[in-house]
């Protein structure tokens, strides 16, 4: 284009006035500018064509993109090195699934993020139910609930007599203690024993003992009315627990256990 | 091990995400999309149900047929 206008000011300098030879020297693109635009046809339309291609490979068209290939002058430019070449601000996406939110809208990542965690907390809650049912049904069944406490009669239990139940697979001692069982039981000095405790402690009511009737040293079933203390002895290495379930001698080191029991109305022992 | 992938030229422009809708493409057009889906399989629909249904409701009629031929 200056080349151009250059020789068009060589060609009309001897009719240009003072004037315009002082903006040639001072802004030559305005003085060019001012050429092409009052000079004939015939040279313009290639200039124009020149510079719109000039433009197109540059990438300095704005509205060019890649689905209007055909409006360009170079056709045999394979499509995708054309948006190679034309990097465009305005990108069109395909919406026909997704209609894109307007270009200024802010993120959309918190509703996103919303809604999924939403889901978590479902996913969250079904695998605690998973999980739990699967726990629980390794836990203790209805039936053995069922056999969980049982209930005594005590009414037919004569003083001074042991009486044995089953209760969860385990003998239970359950002993009518005469008057004098239980001052024996309480003249013990607790420091000769191994295993310190009350007989108050061992029982709600001074009359009833109610003991788990497993030996504390290995499990064995100890025999009533025996020993040298008025109590149990254990058969197996021979321990001898008193009128209270507490052990005296042998090799057991505990008093015998005491399981949880109550007594209901009208004579009524509910063990466990 | 062993799977090449078949190199194109392409250009490719994706979106994010969060810049889309996401659920509004379901319904969006809805109708047309019934039609598109009507138009194009209402013959495998025909050859799927027509069977099942004469072979039905001819065993009906045959059946129909057989209870009053033997009534007396």
């Amino acid at each position: 284009m200056l080349r151009v206008a250059g020789r068009r000011l060589g060609l009309t300098s001897p009719r240009a006035n003072p004037v315009a030879s002082f903006f040639v020297a001072g802004s030559p693109p305005i003085h060019g500018d001012r050429v092409s635009r009052d000079y004939s046809s015939p040279v313009e339309s290639p200039l124009a064509v020149h510079s719109a291609f000039i433009g197109a490979i540059r990438g300095f068209s704005s509205k060019t993109i890649v689905s209007t290939h055909h409006d360009m002058i170079l056709n045999d430019i394979p499509a995708t090195v054309a948006a190679l070449k034309n990097p465009s601000s305005k990108i069109i996406y395909d919406e026909h699934n997704h209609e894109r939110y307007p270009p200024g809208d802010p993120t959309k990542r918190a509703f996103a993020y919303f809604v999924l965690s939403g889901g978590r907390f479902v996913y969250a809650s079904l695998l605690r139910l998973l999980v739990l049912k699967l726990v629980l049904s390794m836990s203790a069944s209805k039936d053995v609930l069922a056999l969980a406490s049982l209930e005594v009669d005590l009414s037919s239990i004569e003083p001074g007599t042991t009486v044995t139940v089953k209760w969860r697979g385990k003998p239970v001692f359950i002993r009518r203690r005469t008057n004098d069982d239980v001052k024996l039981a309480n003249s013990i000095e607790l420091a000769s024993l191994r295993d310190p405790q009350e007989d108050s402690e061992r029982v709600k009511d001074p009359e009833w003992l109610v003991v788990v009737g497993v030996c504390t040293h290995l499990g064995c079933i100890p025999l009533p009315n025996a020993g040298d203390y008025g109590g149990w002895f254990c058969p197996c290495h021979g321990s001898h627990y008193d009128i209270s379930g507490r052990i005296r001698k042998g090799p057991a080191p505990y008093n015998l256990e005491v399981p949880t029991y109550s007594f209901l109305e009208d004579n009524k022992l509910l063990i466990g | 091990m062993g799977k090449i992938p078949v190199k194109m030229k392409a250009v490719v422009y994706g979106l994010s995400p969060y810049q889309q809708k996401v659920m509004p493409g379901l319904w969006k057009d809805f109708t047309s999309k019934i039609h598109h889906k009507i138009t194009d399989n209402w013959i495998s629909a025909t050859l799927l149900i027509t069977p099942v249904v004469g072979t039905y409701s001819y065993a009906q009629w045959y059946l129909e047929q057989e209870k009053l031929h033997h009534r007396f």
